[in-house]
């Protein structure tokens, strides 16, 4: 089972995300991230939304509080998905220690938690859990080869390429949470998308946590109003 | 806007980013089989999330700085407009990425 995860995860899934990690890289270069600042933030962080966030922040020189904020609520929803995953797997039934299981959720990102959704049906428990440890490793390591090649290959590409390289992250991103099953999800990404338009000339980068803040509320209250 | 940070501040905003996403891990693995998924407290945070980090994403878009500075915005969000589009549509995230990002390298190259 470990060897399908990995087989699984060097299809498509880890070609994406090694892609999306390449445009991360070229991002976070170009904000001033030096080599080990870029690797050690896909490592350590390892959540697209918060890393893009903490690299478009620092490009803008904003402060430590902000940055720490705003990475904070841009992977608010590793909760979310820890929460959902850990019941997928049956985590409980193991008894690992809490480091363990911290270890396990950091490989969780939104790639390996939409799999094993994907899989829990085909896969009994122990199975499960054995895939999800192949694939979500191959994933880590496809993302951290992806964020390599990227911070050398914005020296070598012309700003061409470069340029339509560093589009497919947000564009990735926007696709894939603008995809979202619950409506009042789909409502906060299109509110949250049009809200920051208005603010960033007022707010500047406080935007985001407003705008957030804003479309998330609105969308769930005008969900429920809609129910009713 | 460009201010430069010392290497301590550099340091720190690695430490904080890494606790910031690192916490709502921690807090997932210790209350998974305690939070109910279907709370309301959970929808109003995921909500939230979703809407922050589409706010982030679109900041990127249509205020960047560096390189995509150089394109115009009518260009990306085009480009975005025909994924978003496909997406809706078919739903299938490979195509929609693959057909917007070969837009926007047609429209960024030739118009």
């Amino acid at each position: 089972m470990y060897l399908k995860g990995i087989y699984d995860a060097s299809n498509v899934p880890g070609f994406a995300l090694g892609s999306t990690m390449m445009g991360f890289s070229i991002i976070a270069k170009e904000a001033g991230f030096n080599f080990w600042m870029v690797m050690l933030t896909t490592a350590t962080v390892w959540g697209m939304p918060g890393q893009v966030a903490f690299a478009g922040l620092y490009a803008v020189g904003a402060s430590l509080f902000l940055i720490f904020i705003a990475v904070t609520l841009a992977n608010m929803r590793m909760m979310l998905m820890v929460i959902s995953g850990a019941n997928i797997l049956n985590i409980k039934k193991y008894k690992l220690s809490l480091f363990r299981q911290v270890i396990i959720f950091h490989l969780m990102a939104i790639t390996s938690w939409a799999q094993i959704g994907h899989m829990k049906d085909k896969l009994i428990d122990d199975d499960l859990i054995k895939y999800y440890t192949g694939f979500s490793v191959s994933i880590f390591m496809f993302g951290m080869t992806g964020t390599l090649i990227g911070f050398y290959i914005g020296d070598i590409i012309s700003n061409e390429i470069l340029r339509i390289l560093i589009f497919i992250t947000p564009l990735y991103i926007l696709l894939l949470v603008v995809n979202s099953k619950e409506t009042f999800n789909k409502i906060s990404v299109y509110l949250g998308g049009l809200l920051v338009i208005i603010f960033y000339p007022i707010a500047g980068t406080w935007s985001i946590l407003i705008s957030g803040i804003f479309g998330g509320s609105i969308a769930l209250l005008l969900t429920y109003k809609l129910k009713k | 806007m460009n201010i430069e940070y010392t290497n301590l501040e550099k340091v720190l905003a690695i430490v904080l980013a890494c606790l910031a996403t690192g916490i709502w891990r921690l807090i997932g693995a210790i209350f998974y089989n305690k939070v109910s998924e279907d709370g309301i407290l959970i929808k109003w945070i995921n909500a939230v999330a979703y809407s922050m980090v589409s706010a982030v994403m679109m900041m990127i878009l249509v205020y960047p700085s560096g390189i995509l500075a150089n394109t115009s915005i009518e260009h990306r969000l085009i480009a975005l407009g025909i994924g978003i589009l496909l997406m809706v549509l078919y739903g299938r995230l490979i195509y929609a990425i693959l057909i917007s990002m070969i837009s926007f390298g047609i429209f960024v190259t030739y118009l």
